[in-house]
């Protein structure tokens, strides 16, 4: 006869345990995001010896010409970038998706390409081509590089890939049979475009537009470089707080800097929403013919990808070179950062340990917190509190991560109508914990909808099955539904990595003289007049990320063979 | 020994009852069908009893002792679940062994359970292949013998043979029912086919709308149906209205004669294979009514519209105690008042 010691099936230990765990996760998302974004908020409204001063600061900055010249230099720029990069980027897409063209697979790695760099690097590229001692500058033609010229050369660059990406999937679920319809009705090339084309990739677009202007609005790493004189946002804070030490300035200017990020935030919950109605599981995919103007979008692809490599190249070259431009003979010597910085190639041993942890602890923590909002059946509430903070993120740019990490886990206390409660977790302030929480908590949301997304797929009845079979839920866990994720969990794996190699924008604020990052030698070598170091370190970050991509696709494939077996019919 | 008693459950969802007041009890050994249309409650009724879902009111008794909250994994009942649910990265050996590995039993123990279980389910070819790579009803068997590894004192099945092709169903109906008389496990099994309860089952228990209709074993549900609700779910049935009495008679039970009875006219006939199913119509009572022939009775030429006489035998005739639900149901045959347009008019 079967024996009963385990009553009550809601405290049973394995259930427990996952209660215990969804209550740990939902507090770290409390404690490393809404937190410093509060102490944000408050500082905004203070002054800065701590006493509140209402929305005093947003008027000072509002009427400080010099201050708010910035708000609309920004706008300028983003609007420039987004038009012209979106629509770069769309007739891209649409070049890969909809034409009979050859080179398919290079178009569709150059434009990633990227992806891979800091946004230094973009610039310190074009400082070899059009700057001072550009080669373009020295052949007579000049075209203002620094300042909004310079910024939204690099910006465009630097959401090219993002927009592409969104456009990409949008053309793919493109369902054929409207074609065909538009076809046997006659409609020629030209009007299927403009009929069936753009309304099916409208959500996609939408989005583009958001993403590319949210990233160019915020981004720190291009202006930083070639941006001269030409104040924006994202430096503006940078000198607010790095360079005056005025908190309470800088909290205004991040402020305004979420605007567009979170008008983003809610189109892209809408378009998301919206776009995966379109397709009907009776869709056909496109089907290529050929037409007459294909060889164009060819030559359009061509250049474009050409115009993305000439960037990393001459980034490369100029490396590798003892002066540019004047002498050209190959040397290595850029590359021993030693004779120009004090730290010499430990910023890019950093970057490597920092990422990798970042990108392992940051999977496992996504995944296990995802798994429980999808899985556990109880605790609602909670659950869907998480996953609310869990996709805040999205909006939040790397900046606003930075300057509320300062404010938050800088402080020794804080003060609560009179009571002093002192700041636990102020002890990872200057430690390399700041650093992984920042990049774990900047790139969490993507990881979060695709670690979501996968786990969704998977049957629901796995976890009774399991309490049938009187095996532990960890077991059918790490043994089913992790085997089932792997792809996503790779994907993910990868993706925090190559970010946190690139970014600049939170771990600016954050990083310590001991624990300095590759990226920020680069801004620190390129300030200091030493660029073909600075081009070589950033040249070191996107070979690291290349091979990683390499590895990636190399153990990916490897996984599909094995998975093919049993998801082939 | 097991003995189960389902005791007064009900469950809510938000305000609408899944289950109303549900009693019955299973002996040991028993093959239990739970019958009822889609959304009547079934597999909600069967995952209480997994401790799956816990019911708002009610209790669950195994051999005496109360385990409505008790959690699965210590009841020791094997489940395949409506979908099989399946590990789908894991081949069919790895399935049924994946819960085995976790009992402290002794390898060769082990290895003599493995292949016992294997020759029940006939899966000894298809043992190193992925669910993907099998058939359905090989996938069903799988399910099946995963949840028997673990040696359970019960087996619950949800609808394990629904999402199968009619040959395959009556196949696996058979070998079903053979491994749990072999291993005399008491089982469960929910479904909406009556035709699969009334062959396999000990006993059913037919549900609706959350409540339990009636709990016999087939030939008595089908002979003797406790209400018009049963009775028409269960095979095919006439109701008869006279005044307010219900009296219900099934088609095959009716005569046909050519001269004596109860005068009707052939509205439509149709051939079936075994037998025709002739639709009458009953002039003087305004009612159609439904009579079955075997085809190798010779029925004349019965032709549309053309006069016979029915005879209700006596001891056939099914009367209810209970006729609350038949005005909750439109069992009255509609198409009359069409006969009536299109036969009697002409
Ligand atoms: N988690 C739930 N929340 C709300 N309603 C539910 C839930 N589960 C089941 N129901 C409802 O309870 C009723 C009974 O569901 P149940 O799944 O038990 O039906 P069933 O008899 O098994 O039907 P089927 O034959 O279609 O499988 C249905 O109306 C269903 O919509
Ligand atoms: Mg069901």
């Amino acid at each position: 006869m079967t024996t009963f010691n385990n009553r009550i099936s809601k405290l049973s230990p394995g259930n427990l345990f996952q209660k215990i765990l969804i209550v740990i996760f939902l507090l770290f998302l409390v404690i490393s995001i809404i937190l410093p974004l509060c102490s944000l908020f408050v500082e905004a409204f203070h002054d800065k010896s701590g006493s509140f001063t209402g929305i005093d600061n947003f008027y000072y900055y509002f009427s400080n010409p010099a201050l708010s010249q910035s708000v609309n230099n920004t706008l300028f720029i983003s609007f420039m970038t987004t038009i012209i990069s979106v629509l770069l980027a769309f007739f891209y897409a649409y070049s890969l998706t909809r034409v009979k063209i050859k080179w398919k697979t290079f178009f569709k790695y150059v434009a990633l390409l990227p992806l891979f760099a800091p946004t230094m690097l973009q610039g310190i590229s074009l400082v070899y081509l059009f700057g001072n001692k550009g080669i373009f500058t020295s052949l007579g033609i000049d075209i203002n590089l620094y300042g909004a010229v310079g910024i939204i050369i690099s910006e465009i660059l630097y959401t090219f890939p993002q927009a592409y990406l969104i456009l990409l999937v949008a053309f793919e679920i493109t369902d054929y049979r409207l074609y065909e319809a538009a076809e046997t009705l006659g409609a020629g090339r030209i009007k299927q475009f403009i009929r069936i084309t753009v309304p099916s990739v409208k959500y996609g677009l939408l989005s583009a537009i958001f993403v590319c202007f949210t990233l160019s609005f915020t981004d720190f790493g291009a202006p930083k470089v070639v941006g001269g004189d030409y104040n924006v946002l994202a430096t503006d804070i940078y000198k607010q707080i790095v360079g005056q030490q005025n908190f309470s300035m800088g909290a205004v200017v991040g402020i305004i800097l979420l605007l567009p990020a979170l008008v983003s935030f809610t189109v892209d919950r809408i378009t998301t929403r919206k776009q995966s109605s379109f397709l009907s599981s009776k869709s056909i995919p496109f089907q290529f013919k050929k037409k007459p103007a294909d060889n164009l979008f060819f030559f359009y692809c061509f250049v474009i990808s050409v115009i993305i490599l000439i960037f990393f190249l001459v980034a490369i070259f100029a490396s590798l070179v003892k002066i540019w431009p004047y002498n050209l003979k190959l040397t290595f010597s850029h590359y021993i950062f030693k004779t120009v910085s004090s730290s010499g190639i430990k910023p890019y041993i950093n970057s490597i340990i920092v990422s990798f942890v970042s990108s392992v602890v940051g999977t496992v923590l996504i995944f296990s917190s995802a798994y429980l909002i999808e899985k556990l059946k109880s605790m609602k509430i909670i659950r869907q509190l998480s996953y609310f903070i869990s996709i805040i993120p999205l909006a939040l740019p790397g900046l606003i991560i930075g300057i509320s990490y300062i404010m938050f886990f800088n402080r020794l206390n804080f003060n609560f109508f009179g009571f002093t409660i002192p700041n636990i977790f102020n002890f990872i302030y200057g430690t390399i914990i700041i650093l992984v929480l920042a990049n774990i908590i900047h790139f969490y949301s993507v990881p979060f909808i695709t670690a979501n997304t996968a786990l969704k797929k998977i049957e629901r009845e796995f976890e009774n099955v399991s309490y049938s079979m009187s095996i532990p839920v960890y077991k059918t866990f790490l043994k089913v539904t992790v085997p089932l994720s792997i792809t996503a969990i790779m994907e993910n794996l990868m993706y925090i990595f190559v970010n946190s190699m690139t970014t600049v924008s939170a771990v600016i604020f954050l990083y310590t003289s001991q624990l300095k990052l590759a990226s920020i030698a680069v801004i620190h070598m390129e300030e200091g007049g030493s660029i073909a170091s600075a081009a070589a370190m950033a040249n070191l970050i996107v070979l690291t990320n290349v091979a990683v991509r390499i590895i990636y696709e190399i153990i990916l494939k490897k996984i599909r063979r094995k998975t093919d077996a049993w998801q082939k019919r | 020994m097991s003995h189960l008693l389902i005791n007064d459950i009900t469950k809510k969802f938000g305000n609408f009852f899944a289950l109303k007041n549900v009693n019955f009890e299973l002996e040991d050994g028993e093959f239990l069908c739970l019958l009822g249309p889609s959304g009547c409650g079934k597999t909600t009724l069967l995952r209480i009893i997994a401790g799956l879902e816990e019911p708002d009111s009610g209790k669950i008794f195994l051999n005496g002792k109360d385990i409505t909250s008790v959690h699965p994994s210590k009841r020791k009942f094997g489940i395949v679940f409506q979908s099989y649910a399946l590990f789908p990265n894991m081949t069919a050996y790895e399935n049924i062994t994946f819960g085995l590995k976790n009992k402290k039993s002794s390898k060769n123990e082990m290895q003599r359970k493995i292949n016992e279980l294997f020759s029940i389910v006939n899966l000894d070819h298809v043992k190193f292949r992925y669910p993907s790579q099998l058939s359905g009803g090989e996938q069903q068997r799988v399910a099946l013998a995963r949840a028997l590894a673990l040696d359970p004192d019960f087996l619950l099945l949800d609808e394990p043979l629904s999402a199968l092709d009619a040959k395959v169903r009556n196949k696996l109906r058979k070998e079903i029912r053979e491994t749990q008389e072999k291993l005399k496990i008491t089982t469960i099994m929910v479904t909406h086919d009556q035709e699969e309860a009334l062959t396999m089952a000990d006993r059913i228990v037919v549900m609706d709308k959350g409540k339990i209709m009636q709990i016999d074993i087939p030939q008595r549900i089908y002979e003797l149906p406790a209400n018009p609700f049963v009775a028409d779910f269960i095979g095919d049935i006439n109701f008869i209205k006279d005044n307010s009495a219900i009296t219900a008679i099934r088609p095959e039970n009716i005569c046909i004669d050519e001269k004596r009875g109860i005068e009707a006219k052939v509205y439509h006939r149709e051939f079936r294979g075994a037998f025709y199913r002739l639709t009458l119509c009953l002039v003087d009572k305004n009612q159609m009514i439904k009579v079955d022939i075997p085809s190798n009775k010779k029925i004349g030429f019965l032709e549309n519209n053309e006069r016979v006489f029915i005879e209700l035998p006596a001891d056939k005739l099914i009367t209810f105690k209970d006729n609350e639900y038949y005005h909750d149901h439109n069992y009255g045959n509609n198409n009359f008042d069409e006969f009536k347009t299109k036969v009697l008019s002409s």
